[in-house]
């Protein structure tokens, strides 16, 4: 501070004995100043009260009042003077070095004033700007260890501001790992005199943790380092958005590095690789570096240049915010890559776009399998299309031969029949009874005959034609049938227990033939018990509804029933039941025509049982 | 009556033809058949055309009895043949075959035959119907004297 309270007191005497210099220069010069007694002293007073202060004006008054009187004024070195003007003149000098005095008083605290109100507001300001950037100072002395700080260090340390460090500035604030940094740090600043500046990570007084940055600097007397004195700033916003901006650097690394596509950055005026990740450079074959030396253009397929170059100039541009394509490259040993491009502008704000960043999908064995499950459709179309008309013309043979058989197989059996019989009638005379017999036997074969063909068209046409879906009342249809053989054979009709309102989806006509088939058979196999019955009802087993055809007539032995199934396989001889083996057959192919299960269940003896299921179309609703 | 054929048989079976003439002679008309035996003839014998251009006699029978499986022309284009020509659009047809198919009788009918009858194994039945059909068409029907 270059402003004190009040003058020095060695300034102060100085100032009060002003006086007695002036007397000296007055008396010198008296001769040339006479009569004017006070001529130096009015401006002596002033001096004095102006360099010494109040004290020193007014003493230096009344020495000068006092000198005046006793070697000035007339007459000289006496006391008493006999003119009245004499103590009038004494009294208003001192009036005015009193007045001088206050004056120049008041303006000298007026400056301290002043002065003081400036540094204050400096104070202030400096204060403000410490808080605001969280600096401190700090001074250490090297003899005796003891140190000083600002207020901001210690509110670094979390302490009251105006705590001071006590007794040795020690380390230990800092965490363990930074302490030996700047305990070598010290040692060279007072050793060797080298400043450091180093960032440090420290423990509060509230446990919290900050990065400060502190720089040390010595000052050395004597060729001797006496103090270090330096400053100390929390850095710990700073270090947190360092910290944070290292790792998400770290992320975006890891990011590009290890992504499973290849990502490039380039420039966007000449193409040229910026970055590449090795995935893009595993694509291409080639190494980093020397990607980096290439532009994209130089690895693109020589086709797709073009339109790639324009793509990324509208890009460049700001025609396009990116763009979207599957493109080719070349790689390294020559071979074409097929890839999936993204690209995108590297944008800031208000900048022009300088860069772009694109993204790189090996494509190649996704365009291979599609190629494949192409040429496989192709192919498979192909070969189902030669399959149905392979089965049309199969269809159409069968249907043919079916045609041929109805048709041609049974003109011949007529002619047999016909001529046996025209025979009998025209040629009775000449044929003696085994003759006829003969004949007869020709006869009973055709007719044999023609009801296998029957049977085989039967056969054939529950596999032709098409599948009708619609409710059919099985019990009705039951009726219906059982109805029909009782008028064809009514000598011994059968008892018959049909359940109403057996509902089956199906094609009616097709499961007319297949249940009058079931029904015939349990009529015919049941004519010669004792009580002959046939039943017709629902049944649930394994989870399905079955319709049960049941007689009690003569049954068969069921390691025989593989052969049911058959055509023209019988379980009966020809003389005990005669039949075909054809009806069965029929049945069973129409159940399977309709997606449905046919079972036997039988013993010798014991009736037979006949399950049928029928998958229904749709739901059935409850009633 | 004369000379003029009351029934066009249309049959490539020998032993069918045998016996359907067998057939029609006991009812005293096997002396009113031409028969032909493959559809193409049929056609020209109706028509007076290829052989049987400016053949004599009258002009159309009082019955066609027509097979389905013929030779060349098959009974059904047979049929069509005749319903598509003015002159025999009214022409009595009836279809006589083994076929028991549905779609055939189905075929005949909307094809414009009169009839269609099954020839049966059984020669008692043959003949039966035979004889029943040659009456039918021949003594019962009341035909037009001119067809056109």
């Amino acid at each position: 501070m270059s402003e004190s309270a009040s003058p020095s007191v060695p300034r102060r005497a100085m100032a009060a004995l002003l006086p007695v210099a002036a007397c000296v220069v007055q008396w010198l010069c008296w001769p040339v100043i006479v009569p004017f007694v006070w001529f130096l002293f009015y401006p002596t007073v002033f001096l004095s009260s102006w360099l010494g202060g109040y004290a020193s004006g007014v003493t230096a008054t009344f020495l000068s009042a006092g000198l005046v009187w006793w070697f000035f004024m007339a007459p000289a070195h006496t006391l008493l003077k006999p003119r009245p003007g004499a103590y009038i003149n004494t009294a208003a000098f001192i009036g005015m070095g009193f007045l001088f005095s206050f004056f120049h008083e008041r303006l000298r605290r007026a400056k301290v004033e002043a002065a003081e109100a400036r540094l204050r507001e400096r104070d202030g300001l400096l204060e403000r700007t410490s808080r605001a950037a969280k600096v401190g100072g700090w001074e250490f002395d090297v003899a005796t260890r003891a140190g000083t700080w600002t207020e901001e260090v210690a509110r670094i340390h979390d302490l009251d501001p105006s705590t001071q460090p006590t007794g040795e500035m020690g380390l230990s604030h800092f965490v363990e790992r930074d302490r030996p940094a700047i305990a070598e740090a010290v040692r060279r600043a007072v050793e060797e005199g080298i400043p450091y500046e180093l960032e440090l990570e420290l423990v509060s007084a509230k446990g919290v943790h900050k990065w400060v940055r502190t720089a040390g600097r010595p000052l050395a007397e004597g060729g001797r380092v006496v103090k270090v004195q330096g400053s100390m700033q929390d850095i710990s916003d700073r270090k947190a958005a360092e910290l944070a901006l290292r790792d998400s650097e770290a992320r975006f690394r890891a990011l590009f590095e290890q992504a499973g596509v290849g990502v490039v950055e380039t420039d966007a005026a000449s193409g040229r690789f910026v970055r590449a990740n090795g995935r893009f450079c595993e694509i291409l074959g080639h190494t980093e570096a020397d990607l980096l030396r290439m532009r994209f253009q130089d690895v693109t397929h020589p086709g797709d240049v073009d339109r790639d170059a324009a793509a990324v100039r509208r890009l460049a541009a700001g025609e396009i915010q990116g763009f979207t394509t599957e493109k080719r490259y070349v790689r390294r040993d020559g071979a074409t890559v097929w890839a999936e491009l993204t690209v995108r502008p590297l944008t800031y704000p208000g900048l022009e776009v300088t860069h772009l960043v694109a993204i790189i999908e090996d494509i190649s064995a996704r365009r291979r399998a599609e190629a494949e499950v192409r040429l496989l459709n192709a192919t498979l179309e192909r070969r189902v299309a030669e399959r149905t008309r392979e089965l049309q013309a199969a269809n159409q043979e069968l249907e043919s031969f079916a045609y041929a058989v109805s048709h041609d197989l049974r003109a011949p059996l007529r002619a047999m029949d016909g001529f046996s019989r025209a025979l009998l009638e025209d040629c009775a005379p000449a044929l003696d009874a085994e003759g006829r017999g003969y004949l007869d036997q020709i006869i009973k074969a055709s007719h044999t005959m023609a009801g296998l063909i029957d049977g085989l068209l039967l056969l054939s046409r529950a596999t032709r034609g098409e599948l009708e879906r619609v409710p059919v009342d099985v019990s009705a249809l039951a009726e219906g049938v059982l109805e029909g053989l009782r008028k064809a054979d009514g000598a011994r009709p059968p008892r018959w227990r049909v359940e109403p309102g057996i509902l089956a989806d199906g094609d009616p006509r097709m499961l007319r033939a297949a249940f009058a088939n079931l029904l015939g058979n349990a009529w015919k196999y049941s004519g010669k018990a004792a009580d002959p019955l046939i039943e017709v009802d629902r049944v649930q087993e394994d989870g399905k509804d079955w319709i049960r055809v049941r007689d009690n007539g003569c049954g068969f032995d069921m390691a025989f029933a593989d052969k049911l199934w058959k055509p023209f396989q019988r379980l009966h001889r020809q003389d005990e039941y005669p039949g075909l083996g054809i009806g069965l057959a029929t049945t069973q192919r129409i159940v399977n025509r309709h997606g449905g299960s046919l079972r036997a269940e039988s013993a010798p003896g014991r009736g037979a049982t006949f399950l049928v299921s029928l998958p229904s179309a749709a739901p059935q609703e409850s009633p | 009556m004369n000379n003029r054929p009351v029934i066009l048989m249309v049959e490539d079976n020998p032993q069918d033809e045998m016996l359907t003439l067998r057939s029609l002679r006991k009812v005293n008309l096997g002396n009113l058949v031409e028969v032909v035996r493959d559809g193409q003839q049929a056609v020209d014998f109706l028509f007076r055309e290829g052989e049987f251009a400016g053949r004599p006699g009258p002009d159309l029978p009082a019955l066609v009895l027509l097979d389905l499986g013929l030779p060349r022309l098959g009974g059904l284009e047979v049929l069509a043949r005749i319903r598509k020509d003015p002159r025999t659009r009214a022409l009595p047809v009836v279809i006589f075959t083994s076929s028991s198919e549905e779609e055939d009788r189905l075929a005949s009918l909307l094809g414009g035959a009169n009839s269609f009858v099954r020839k049966p194994v059984d020669f008692a039945e043959f003949a039966e119907k035979v004889g029943r059909l040659g009456v039918y068409w021949v003594a019962v029907n009341d035909a037009p004297r001119t067809w056109s």
